[in-house]
């Protein structure tokens, strides 16, 4: 089939402002934004800056705004007419690339408590807190969920947002209580629950992450 | 032209788990750690790719002398049997030791009442799956670096090894983000660019897998060795793009009445392994899989079929609950009712794992002072066919006494920094490249050949007509179209054509260095088969084939006797 790409482009070294580009492509039935991409950087533009890694649904990295909405590129089959821009509330690098450790290294910044290990090799935990573990560490911080937050949007030198959450959410499964501090932070969450829509995991740990975390008690 | 200089006690190439592992140590101790990647994330690599299960030591009745066996058996006795018994030896404590960095593994796992499978090759249940797949350590470790204060350079394109006086000092590169020169240096270079798949057409491995880690090494002088043994795993999803080549499993993991069938409806496994069939190991099957697609017998998907209806109910239960990814993904891929093993499903081979590399002691180090390396670019660990679950095994063990070792020895030496004239030559040779007017050779044509030839001719079944016919196409590319090279635009921001220049360079280099040795081995002998020598032969060849670059530049071809 026939695609026509919209594609957001923006070059801070020698941009004013960002603008659209449309490209029009041949496509295979299935194939994916990714591939798309790729064929317009190879036969188009090479200017084109976009970001990936594996290429297959693992590492996270190709996360993109698809016709309004996130998704991995990897991922996402293309459609006959789309509008591809970066994800959104990120410092953007280059066209389609945001800046990823720095919005991480944000998340650090305000709250280095949310890296210190609670978790010791001697600890006996039960079952189900194991298997909940294992579902809340599943994430492959693709920053999606960062991207639609709203406060985040609103307070981005206040609040931790979604991943932030979840990694507290992570340390304090082994912890009967959070910190005051953490749970101030935490309620700064509004459950809007846009994040976890747009999660691209198959499981929901993130909703259960932040529903569990604003139900836990504090010290 | 411009270059930053960045000096650092340790300097790490790749960010992948056995870079994480040799990082964490010295890092914790207070050293300067740089580590540098092509990849946005630490830890990514090779280990986010992986299927997550690891094998050790942890049932009662098992031991390292056992297991020992088990890996030189499996490697056809080519193995570093030093580095073999280092592996055996301490798998059990390196995976239960990354509870030190603060993450939690998979406990239930853990429990030897619920290893429940023996992986071919093992003489015993060794395998700790971990329902997170790769990402659980990805995830785990990456925090445990962000604590130690581990200086993470993201998207960090190496390109060359620095030498200064027979030994490594460091490494030149550019940032993909900026355009600009870095010069690296360092008082211990750590190699750690893990494997090769990405020059093979199929792979389960990640795209950034261009084996650059072997092209640069050689490139400085450093031995290489078993270049000629490449893994393929039997089943992984022929489509879609999304997903193809990434495993699916082996036969067993369906049971033990799984059913494979060529296009023609043939049970094909019994011209290649009668007695075992579908139970054969995964080099044989694999090899099956190839060679009935290649020679038309595949179904009009280009695959062959796999029936897993004939199971035992309780696998599939437990398939559900240890491997939820595999699950979703046939859901996606194939189907509900194939989800749940209720109808056949096609399947290709795909390139999987890399046992050759630069040739290492059992402190890591390389042939060249300097310079060391650990995970899959270091070579000769598992000889000619590595067993299942060893992959991550060799990262916490090697990765961890590398990290524990390096800093002895970084601390006995003076920095040495790189040769100015070194140093200009290779940003002079790159950026010539750079400039190139648009009308070359663009790299994606030049990274698409080599993957086309790696398949054709150096593939799970190899013969001497295919692997000449292969090995002269890549002289061809490596003649002809690299000197071509050029990209399609010049901007200095993120010019991720750049970084493809790079690789595309780099991977001819392996690709050829692959190729010789494959042409080399007159025999048959764990993952290398051929269809003209198709037996092993321990009379002439229980030796390693070890490369070096000669002084014209030429591939040196000398044999080492297996077991020293």
């Amino acid at each position: 089939m026939r695609a026509k790409l919209g594609i957001y482009r923006f070059d801070p070294d020698s941009d004013e402002e960002a603008r659209y580009e449309t490209f029009e492509i041949d496509a295979d039935a299935g194939e994916t934004v990714l591939s798309a991409l790729r064929k317009v950087h190879e036969d188009y533009d090479s200017s084109l800056s976009f970001r990936f890694a594996c290429g297959k649904v693992k590492c996270g990295e190709c996360s993109i705004m698809v016709n309004k909405s996130p998704c991995l590129a990897c991922n996402r089959k293309i459609e006959p007419e789309m509008i591809i821009a970066p994800l959104p509330n990120l410092p953007v690098i280059k066209d389609l690339v945001i800046d990823r450790n720095k919005a991480i290294n944000r998340i650090v910044e305000l709250a280095p408590s949310l890296l210190e290990s609670k978790v010791d090799g001697a600890m006996t935990l039960e079952s189900h807190i194991i298997d909940t573990y294992i579902k809340l560490t599943s994430c492959f911080e693709c920053l999606i969920c960062q991207s639609v937050c709203p406060v985040l949007k609103n307070k981005p030198g206040q609040f931790i947002g979604p991943l932030g959450l979840l990694w507290l959410a992570q340390t304090a499964l082994t912890e009967a209580n959070i910190g005051k501090e953490m749970r101030d932070m935490a309620q700064m969450c509004e459950s809007c629950g846009m994040c976890w829509d747009v999660c691209p995991s198959e499981v929901k740990f993130l909703e259960d992450a932040i529903k569990g975390l604003l139900n836990k008690e504090t010290r | 032209m411009e270059f930053t200089k960045h000096i650092s006690d340790i300097l790490i190439v790749g960010g992948g788990g056995a870079a994480a592992m040799a990082a964490l140590p010295p890092s914790r101790r207070g050293a300067k750690v740089t580590v540098i990647s092509k990849e946005s994330s630490f830890v990514g690599g090779a280990t986010i790719m992986s299927a997550g299960g690891t094998c050790a030591v942890f049932k009662p009745n098992d031991s390292p002398e056992t297991f020992y066996k088990d890996i030189m058996r499996g490697g056809g006795y080519l193995n570093n049997p030093n580095l073999a018994k280092l592996l055996a030896e301490r798998s059990t404590q390196a995976i239960l030791k990354l509870e030190d960095y603060g993450f939690l593994l998979d406990r239930k796992s853990l429990d030897p009442s619920q290893m429940i499978r023996r992986s071919e090759g093992h003489s015993l249940p060794r395998g700790y799956l971990d329902r997170r797949e790769g990402l659980g350590f990805c995830h785990g470790l990456s925090k445990a670096l962000i604590r130690t204060g581990v200086d993470f350079r993201p998207e960090i394109v190496a390109c060359k090894l620095l030498s200064n006086h027979g030994r490594v000092v460091g490494a030149m590169g550019f940032s993909l983000v900026t355009g600009d020169y870095l010069v690296f240096n360092a008082k211990a270079v750590i190699m750690a660019t893990g494997g090769l798949g990405a020059l093979y057409k199929i792979t389960t491995n990640s795209e950034t897998l261009t084996g650059d880690g072997y092209a640069m090494a050689w490139d400085t002088g450093t031995e290489l060795v078993d270049m000629e043994m490449v893994q393929f795993l039997p089943l992984a999803f022929p489509y879609p793009n999304s997903r193809k080549g990434l495993n699916i499993g082996m036969c067993s993991f369906f049971g033990s009445e799984t059913k494979l069938y060529n296009g023609l409806g043939e049970r094909y496994m019994l011209k290649y392994d009668p007695k075992r069939m579908e139970f054969a190991t995964r080099d044989v099957v694999a090899r099956a899989n190839f060679t009935e697609i290649r020679e038309g017998r595949g179904t009009q998907n280009g695959a062959i079929v796999v029936d897993p209806r004939a199971h035992d109910p309780s696998l599939l239960d437990i398939y559900k609950r240890y491997h939820p990814h595999i699950y979703s993904m046939f859901k996606e891929v194939f189907g509900e009712r194939v989800a749940n093993w209720q109808e056949p499903f096609e399947a290709i081979p795909s390139q999987h794992f890399f046992m050759g590399g630069m040739s290492i002691n059992e402190k890591c180090e390389t042939s060249i002072p300097g310079l060391f390396a650990v995970g899959e670019v270091a070579g000769g660990i598992h000889g000619a066919n590595r067993l299942a679950g060893c992959a991550l095994t060799e990262i916490f063990v090697f990765g961890d006494l590398l990290g524990q070792n390096v800093m002895l020895w970084a601390n006995k030496e003076d920095l040495t920094p790189p040769l100015e004239s070194e140093v200009q030559e290779a940003i002079d040779q790159l950026e010539e490249i750079f400039s190139r007017q648009q009308g070359g050779v663009r790299p994606s044509r030049i990274k698409q050949a080599i993957k086309n030839i790696m398949w054709d001719c150096f593939g799970p079944s190899r013969n001497e007509e295919g692997m000449k016919k292969g090995l002269a196409g890549l002289k061809h590319i490596q003649e002809n179209d690299v000197p071509k090279l050029a990209l399609g635009s010049h901007q200095a921001r993120y010019n991720r054509e750049k970084m493809e220049v790079v690789e595309a360079t780099l991977m001819i280099k392996t690709a050829i260095l692959v190729a010789t040795a494959a042409l080399c081995r007159t025999e048959s002998r764990g993952s290398h088969y051929r269809t003209d020598f198709p037996s092993s032969d321990d009379k002439n060849w229980l030796r390693n084939t070890v490369l070096k670059k000669g002084t014209k530049g030429e591939v040196d071809i000398s044999y080492r006797r297996a077991g020293d």
